[in-house]
């Protein structure tokens, strides 16, 4: 086996061993991808339509592919080129991804692939030195000597958006030519976040978790961000949708939810983690498919299940023969499990008088009984209980 | 200073919140429960410290909402649950969080994609490191992070500093003795030959083993030589028949990307990849192994690799 004679005329031992005939054999190789190269070069100089349709990134005046890479998911930095082949030019890590180990990955492909993409990368909530000490760090691990867009990572809440810190620190890393453009990243009470970022006005991205299983309330907030000028990165497509099965569709189930965000006229790009190269060849399809009545059907069946955990504020359980106001109970709940809005939902609940209301409350379970989407109500108003009252 | 407040603000913040994480967690079963938190120090071991009851938990439907941004990292390794508990004198405060794994391989897996081997190394547990707030570790099938943040005082901010560390390492070297030792599943780093290899550059990879969703349960250490780096991979497929299925697909994506040469048709294959150079893989029963990256003269390389495969394959 060692030394069986290749088509070629080498020999594995000719191939791998002899120094002499492997730096030829790979010489050889080398020149013919050069040569690929140089092709690839000259096609581009011709400017050929992109793999994937590009979009402008709000008003940033960068024009980043429809599809990107999240690159937090990946094993290999082969996939990450073959991102970049394949016509992904966004490119989003994190300071924090694998204690840094994800940055330093990416910036192995950076060192050749810099000029291709638009590269984000993100920074957590802290002092100014903090902040300009982390850009400073992943400038270096991502081997490039500017961060297209820098971004606070997990803004909660109005408040971090608000925080001069962040504009100071930004400011400066931008005078150094460190940085060119703003993001902020939020994955929890989003509304009151992006209601924020358009407030502040020098906000120029926002990474977003927002998919089909999404509400209204949501997507207005994202358009209304856009419409502002803010750029907007969408992160998270597949929430509530991953684990269903394959349909009857020819689109896979995350081909769907990809293909549904980026539907959406006021999305400049959906950023997908891929962890394989089957996984980017499957998100890339939705780039170039459309969705079809069955296609919408499904995802109007994932949304309806993920649905039946959430309360639609209906206020079908109303008619309590205590006088308890469930409806009432329910939104302070919403509040704090759906929005994280603790103090919120606190302010809300001793307003109405929650605790004297929930204290009326016989057990009866009547509400639940009223409830479209037969919902646990009174394990919401312990948990309401046990959390606000 | 402002990071000490932080983590102490979010440690009092968090406390109330405890019954919403054991609700929305409620399906972490109660022998987890206990044994997770049997693994706690009751306090007291650094100082005042005191653990601040009761401890929260997570199960993979809601890791996000504690780690969002990592929580995918340890949910790729089949991450079971994870308590959280924080320690505290009123001023100072210790975070403890131990992630269970279900498997000692995969709680190596997870700490291998954040070690780097120019870490600053301890020993605790398997192994630990430290990081910019306290350590991180993994032994049995647990992998542990510790966090310290003291008040930092003006005159004197090396020392906090320092004393913080201090109280993580106390409270990393309490959690690691209490876990049991077990390093089964492990066997297959072993099939990486040592000469040549970069101390600490191994990784663990349940699935997506250099970036193929066909490689699993496989094992790449990082062989510098002259001009680059060289990585190893050993996957162990559980039968010959998915080996050589996953061998199947190697050459059909290699194919795609470069021009194979079959040196023993079915069983070997070479050729310079797109994306991961000269590459090299053979096929042994149910392991799949080669090199990716390799210099022009790797036979040494990869004889000693096929010789651990070989006899491997045969026990």
């Amino acid at each position: 086996m060692e030394d069986r004679a290749l088509s070629s005329g080498l020999t594995r031992r000719d191939f791998t061993k002899t120094a002499a005939v492997g730096a030829v054999s790979i010489a050889a190789l080398g020149a013919a991808r050069g040569a690929e190269k140089a092709q690839e070069a000259a096609e581009r100089s011709d400017k050929p339509a992109p793999k994937i349709a590009l979009r402008d990134l709000g008003k940033t005046g960068l024009k980043v592919s429809e599809l990107s890479l999240g690159a937090m998911e990946v094993t290999d930095a082969a996939v990450v080129e073959k991102a970049i082949d394949e016509g992904c030019t966004y490119v989003d890590t994190a300071a924090s991804y694998q204690g840094g180990r994800n940055e330093k990955m990416v910036g192995t492909i950076m060192a050749r692939r810099r000029k291709e993409v638009v590269l984000a990368t993100k920074f957590s909530p802290g002092s100014k030195a903090s902040i300009i000490k982390s850009v400073n760090n992943s400038l270096s691990s991502l081997e490039t000597d500017v961060i297209d867009v820098v971004q606070v990572h997990g803004a909660m809440n109005a408040e971090t958006v608000k925080d001069p810190v962040v504009k100071e620190a930004f400011d400066e890393l931008k005078q150094q030519g460190k940085v060119r453009f703003l993001g902020i990243t939020t994955h929890g009470n989003q509304i009151p976040v992006i209601t924020a970022c358009i407030e502040v006005g020098y906000v120029d991205t926002m990474l977003i978790g927002f998919g089909a299983t999404d509400g209204n309330d949501l997507a207005a907030a994202i358009k209304k961000a856009r419409e502002a000028g803010i750029g907007i990165v969408i992160m998270k497509s597949l929430k509530g949708v991953r684990n269903f099965k394959r349909t009857a569709s020819a689109l896979t189930p995350p081909q769907m939810a990809v293909r549904w965000v980026l539907d959406k006229p006021y999305v400049d790009t959906v950023n997908v983690g891929m962890t394989s190269f089957a996984e980017l060849e499957e998100d890339l399809k939705a780039a170039s498919v459309k969705l079809s009545a069955l296609d919408r059907l499904n995802l109007r069946r994932f949304a309806a299940a993920a649905a039946c955990t959430t309360c639609s504020m209906c206020g079908d359980c109303q008619e309590c023969p205590q006088g308890v106001e469930p409806l009432e109970i329910m939104r302070a709940h919403m509040y704090a499990y759906s929005y994280g809005n603790f103090e919120k939902a606190r302010r809300e609940f001793l307003a109405m008088g929650g605790p004297a209301m929930l204290a009326k409350c016989a057990g009866c379970g009547l509400c639940e009984t009223k409830c479209p989407r037969s919902l646990k109500i009174r394990d919401r108003f312990r948990e309401v209980s046990s959390l606000l009252a | 200073m402002y990071r000490n407040r932080l983590l102490l603000a979010a440690c009092l913040i968090l406390l109330p919140l405890v019954s919403i994480a054991q609700e929305q967690a409620s399906d972490v079963p109660a022998h987890t429960k206990k044994a997770l938190t049997d693994l706690l120090p009751p306090g007291g071991f650094y100082g005042s410290l005191a653990l601040e009851e009761p401890v929260r938990f997570y199960n993979e439907s809601n890791l996000y909402e504690y780690i969002d941004g990592q929580a995918e990292g340890y949910i790729a390794y089949d991450f079971q649950a994870l308590a959280s508990a924080c320690y505290s004198d009123g001023a100072n405060s210790v975070l403890v969080d131990i992630y269970d794994m279900a498997k000692p391989v995969q709680a190596f897996g997870v700490y291998s994609t954040f070690r780097a081997p120019t870490n600053d190394f301890v020993a605790i547990g398997e192994q630990g490191f430290k990081t910019g707030e306290g350590y991180m570790f993994w032994k049995g099938r647990m992998v542990v992070t510790v966090s310290a943040n003291y008040e930092a005082h003006a005159e004197n901010p090396e020392d906090d500093e320092a004393t913080a560390f201090q109280a993580a390492e106390a409270a990393a070297r309490a959690v690691a003795a209490k876990i049991p030792e077990d390093r089964s599943g492990l066997d297959l780093l072993d099939l990486l030959p040592p000469p040549g290899k970069m101390p600490n550059s191994e990784k663990y990879f349940l699935h997506a083993v250099l970036g193929q969703g066909f490689l699993e349960n496989g094992v790449v250490a990082e062989y510098p030589y002259t001009g680059g780096v060289a990585r190893l991979f050993v996957c162990d497929l559980g039968a010959p028949d998915a080996a050589a299925k996953a061998y199947s697909e190697y050459l059909k994506f290699t194919t795609a990307h470069g021009k194979p040469v079959e040196t023993d048709p079915g069983k070997s294959f070479l050729a310079d990849v797109k994306y991961y150079g000269m590459t090299e893989v053979f096929l042994e029963k149910r392991y799949l192994a080669g090199g990716v990256g390799l210099p022009a003269d790797a036979a040494a390389l990869l004889d000693g690799l096929r010789a651990r495969i070989s006899k491997a394959a045969a026990q």
